[in-house]
């Protein structure tokens, strides 16, 4: 198998690229229908299988590649391209997306926002009350509260509480996509998400309000995709030490053949893939979206 | 000074696309020269669209490289596709291509296997008392059989070289340690990055694991480490250079042994295992000697040459199931060079299989690099643009097969300097004449369509259909010979007829024919009536390829009865086809 390996500081960070059975994958996202439908179209377009997805070869978790995966079951392959890594390394990061949302000129400073909040509190029968931001940020870490939103600078922190005495990440993430929703709804606003390093509790823009949910953690995922808990998308965002791009492989290898072993195809696509040129390159770029890793391999 | 990349994405990757690219990048290498900057390589991937640049200079002129290029595909691409520098980036190293290192995967396994053996030989104190034993005979992964002949040949050699070195430990490495070690020989000083990056993969080895081999031997005194980089011990280097030249001695007279030994017959090679070529965009062919032969003899080597090095590859291949085609042609070009030693057939066979790098197609205003989907784009218009007949898939990949090797083996043929560096450039009118004798051979009816009055081609070639048919049923027992050639004319014009009318090209095969008429009618719009006809035709052709499958093997003049019955059935059936036929055209 074709080996990917970085090694800095003297730790060393290593993953393979092979083919693998769809349905020995577990998903940990949600779908969303219409980007799938347009990864669909793409794929029978090109009719190759372009970008691995990352994959924790340990429990069979997918991290990174939830619609390429559905878009393939969809169009009948059994197998998939994936990068698979250690999800237990610490050099894989797991971060979080905040839900940011712009406010038009006619909202800000005005008192509307918070009483839709309260509003949307009550309806979803949930506890808010406001803290200091640092407060907010330490509840959170220790799960006393869903999340917080946050609202300029110099404005205190509103926390969104439970009133189940047990935190369950993923019931917090769910009541969280409902809340979000219903902000968009009742201010007509349109959500965005950013990494939360960016519009973490650090925030100074008077513009925006801003939902911080909590940080899930690496067991969490396995945990709850195993057991086919799925959290809403965008709900984690992983940073990998190295990524692999571009690899290209040709879809017929990938749907179910009588001929060809799992174990023949892989050999395949080592083949094809020792035959390209592979580039590293720093991470942190765009491409079709941020890539926020260190470095990429480039298969050209 | 170093290597750096800059990579575009684009929005779409065309053949127009492709062809401002050809421009911008032939125009801007010469003023890249100027400035001390060289573009080493450059690469278009359709599949992912992007266009990737590999240079080689001073780091301080990265800037005006980019802003040179960024000119120059304004201008050219403006209104043509979007497009975004997605990478420029300083490489720590020149780009690699794992084949390089696939190569040393396969020689490392031979040096490995040549360890065992030395490792094996070396417990015995008394060597000149071993005997070998024809290992063909009883070791099937020590795969090439004539190199046996070769160590038997220069055993006092090994012998020495075991005396010589067996006190300094050597021979108490393990394999995987041995491979390392062999992987820094040929790499040079090497930093531990590096090593773990490139090395675990030709090693086959987990980077932990060799990160531990690596340790031990430093410690052991088989490694040294100075700057951050890993060099050989003296003794190391001294025991790896002995080593391998033994080795190297061993495998050429291994090669030339096999190549001279030619008594299995090609086919029967190609019968002993499927061998799959891997292509570098990861589609697969079944690997065929008799093929490689070919494209041996098209690249303008020696028969005898060509010939002798076939079953050199072959031994070195027995026991894949898999090989890229890049280690295959690596392959084939080191063996050439045993056989030649003057390198001439090498370089000849390098400049058949790299003619992408060295020759541009001029087409219209478009400048285009040689590929198959060149030439598939220009083919696909060239019909298009004469025609409103459609082309199969099959009927294209047939004709830009023969253009290919037609362009490929002319040029490789004809040019002289085969280490010139400029590309050759394709005018049009070469091209086009090309082009033009291989659809006239090779599309049955291609000159008649062209002239335009289709359904009068139809009726005429019906009619003379008919006339085939009405001569095979009349047939007189002295005429054998006579009643096959009418029968299969006959069969021919019914389906090409039949092609046409569907709007299609016709195959020349009848063998393939049937086939195609499937597909093509599962895609059309006819009615049920119109289906049922042509999917007679596809009986017909079908049934048609099966008598020839029975009647290959046959000498004329011995047909058998049920043959005979066969044909005259076939011919009656022909004969209503052809006239159900006639009576579409009439009515449309």
């Amino acid at each position: 198998m074709v080996n990917l390996v970085l090694v800095r500081d003297n730790e060393i960070f290593h993953g393979k690229i092979q083919a693998v059975p769809i349905d020995k994958l577990y998903l940990h996202e949600e779908i969303i229908d219409s980007n799938l439908n347009t990864l669909i179209r793409a794929i029978k377009k090109k009719n190759v299988f372009q970008d691995p997805v990352i994959v924790d070869e340990n429990s069979g978790v997918i991290l990174d590649g939830m619609h390429r995966t559905e878009a393939l079951k969809r169009l009948g392959y059994e197998y998939i391209i994936a990068y698979l890594i250690d999800y237990s390394n610490p050099a894989i990061k797991i971060r979080k997306w905040c839900r940011v949302f712009k406010l038009p000129d006619y909202l800000i400073k005005k008192e509307k926002i918070n009483e839709t909040l309260n509003e949307i509190a009550k309806m979803l029968n949930l506890d808010m009350f406001n803290c200091d931001s640092k407060d907010a940020e330490r509840y959170l870490e220790k799960r006393k509260i869903l999340g917080y939103i946050l609202r300029g600078l110099n404005e205190k922190a509103y926390c969104i509480k439970s009133y189940e005495t047990k935190f369950d990440i993923h019931e917090a993430y769910l009541v969280l996509r409902k809340f979000e929703g219903l902000i968009e709804k009742k201010l007509f606003l349109r959500i965005n998400y950013y990494p939360d390093e960016k519009f973490g509790p650090k925030i100074n823009l008077e513009d925006y309000l801003c939902l911080i949910p909590p940080q899930i953690s690496k067991e969490e995922v396995v945990n709850c995709a195993r057991n086919k808990k799925l959290f809403p998308p965008k709900s984690t965002r992983h940073i990998i030490p190295l990524r692999p791009f571009f690899v290209n492989i040709p879809l017929f290898l990938l749907r179910k053949s009588t001929e060809m072993t799992i174990k023949q195809i892989n050999k395949i696509i080592d083949a094809t893939l020792i035959q390209r040129q592979r580039v590293r390159v720093r991470g942190k770029i765009i491409i079709d979206r941020l890539y926020e890793d260190d470095y990429i391999d480039i298969f050209a | 000074m170093g290597h750096f990349i800059i990579i575009y994405l684009f929005s779409v990757m065309d053949e127009k696309i492709i062809s401002r690219l050809t421009k911008v990048i032939t125009a801007i290498k010469k003023e890249l020269e100027f400035i001390g900057i060289k573009l080493i390589d450059w690469r278009v991937e359709r599949e992912s669209s992007i266009c990737l640049l590999n240079f080689y200079g001073e780091f301080d002129r990265i800037e005006e490289v980019e802003k040179l290029i960024d000119e120059k595909l304004k201008k050219e691409l403006a209104n043509v596709a979007d497009y975004k520098k997605i990478v420029s980036h300083k490489l720590e190293r020149p780009i690699c291509s794992l084949i390089d290192v696939w190569q040393e995967i396969s020689e490392i396994n031979i040096f490995r296997k040549y360890f065992d053996f030395l490792t094996h030989l070396s417990k015995y104190k008394q060597l000149e008392k071993i005997e070998l034993v024809d290992i063909k005979n009883r070791n099937v992964e020590w795969c090439m059989k004539y190199r046996n002949e070769s160590i038997k040949s220069n055993i006092q050699l090994i012998h020495n070289l075991i005396k010589k070195w067996q006190k300094y430990g050597f021979f108490d490495l393990n394999e995987e340690a041995f491979r390392i070690l062999c992987f820094i020989y040929r790499s040079g000083p090497i930093r531990r990055e590096i090593i773990m990056e490139i090395g675990s993969f030709i090693l086959k080895l987990h980077p932990e694991k060799l990160d531990e081999y690596l340790n031990e031997m430093e410690r052991e005194g088989f490694l040294e480490s100075r700057q951050e980089k890993f060099y050989l011990a003296e003794k190391t280097w001294n025991f790896l250079k002995d080593f391998l030249s033994i080795i190297i001695k061993i495998e050429k007279s291994g090669i030339r042994a096999a190549s001279l030994k030619n008594l299995i017959p090609l086919d029967d090679v190609e019968r002993t295992q499927a061998k799959y070529i891997v292509h570098r965009n990861g589609n697969i062919s079944n690997f065929s000697a008799n093929k490689l032969v070919e494209s041996l003899i098209l690249a303008g080597i020696d028969s005898n040459i060509a010939n002798k090095a076939i079953y050199a590859v072959v031994e070195y291949l027995d026991q894949r199931d898999i090989i890229p085609e890049s280690e295959l042609t690596s392959l084939v070009k080191m063996v050439l060079d045993v056989l030649d030693p003057t390198g001439e057939s090498g370089l000849k066979y390098d400049f058949f299989i790299n003619t992408r790098n060295k020759i541009i197609i001029k087409y219209r205003d478009l400048t285009l690099p040689f590929s198959y989907d060149t030439f598939q784009f220009i083919i696909r218009e060239k019909l298009s643009s004469k025609s409103s007949i459609k082309v199969t898939s099959s009927i294209i990949n047939m004709i830009v097969a023969h253009v290919l090797k037609i362009v490929r083996s002319s040029f490789s043929l004809a040019f002289k300097d085969i280490t010139k560096r400029e590309p050759i450039v394709i005018e049009d009118n070469y091209l086009n004449t090309v082009i033009k004798e291989v659809l006239k051979t090779s599309i049955p009816l291609y000159e008649q369509a062209l002239e335009g009055k289709i359904n009068e081609l139809i009726t005429d070639i019906l009619t003379k259909s008919i006339s085939f048919f009405n001569k095979a049923l009349t047939y007189k027992e002295y005429h054998e010979v006579e009643l096959l050639n009418n029968f299969l004319e006959g069969a021919r014009n019914l389906v090409w007829a039949a092609f046409v009318n569907l709007g299609y090209w016709p195959h020349p095969n009848i063998v393939s024919s049937a086939s195609l008429i499937s597909q093509i009618i599962k895609k059309s719009d006819l009615k049920d009536n119109e289906k049922k006809l042509f999917k007679r035709i596809e009986e017909f052709s079908r049934r048609v390829t099966q008598l020839i499958v029975k009647l290959r093997p046959m000498f004329f003049g011995i047909i058998d009865d049920k043959i005979l019955k066969q044909v005259m059935e076939l011919s009656k059936f022909g004969v209503r086809l052809s006239k159900q036929l006639l009576d579409r055209i009439n009515l449309q």
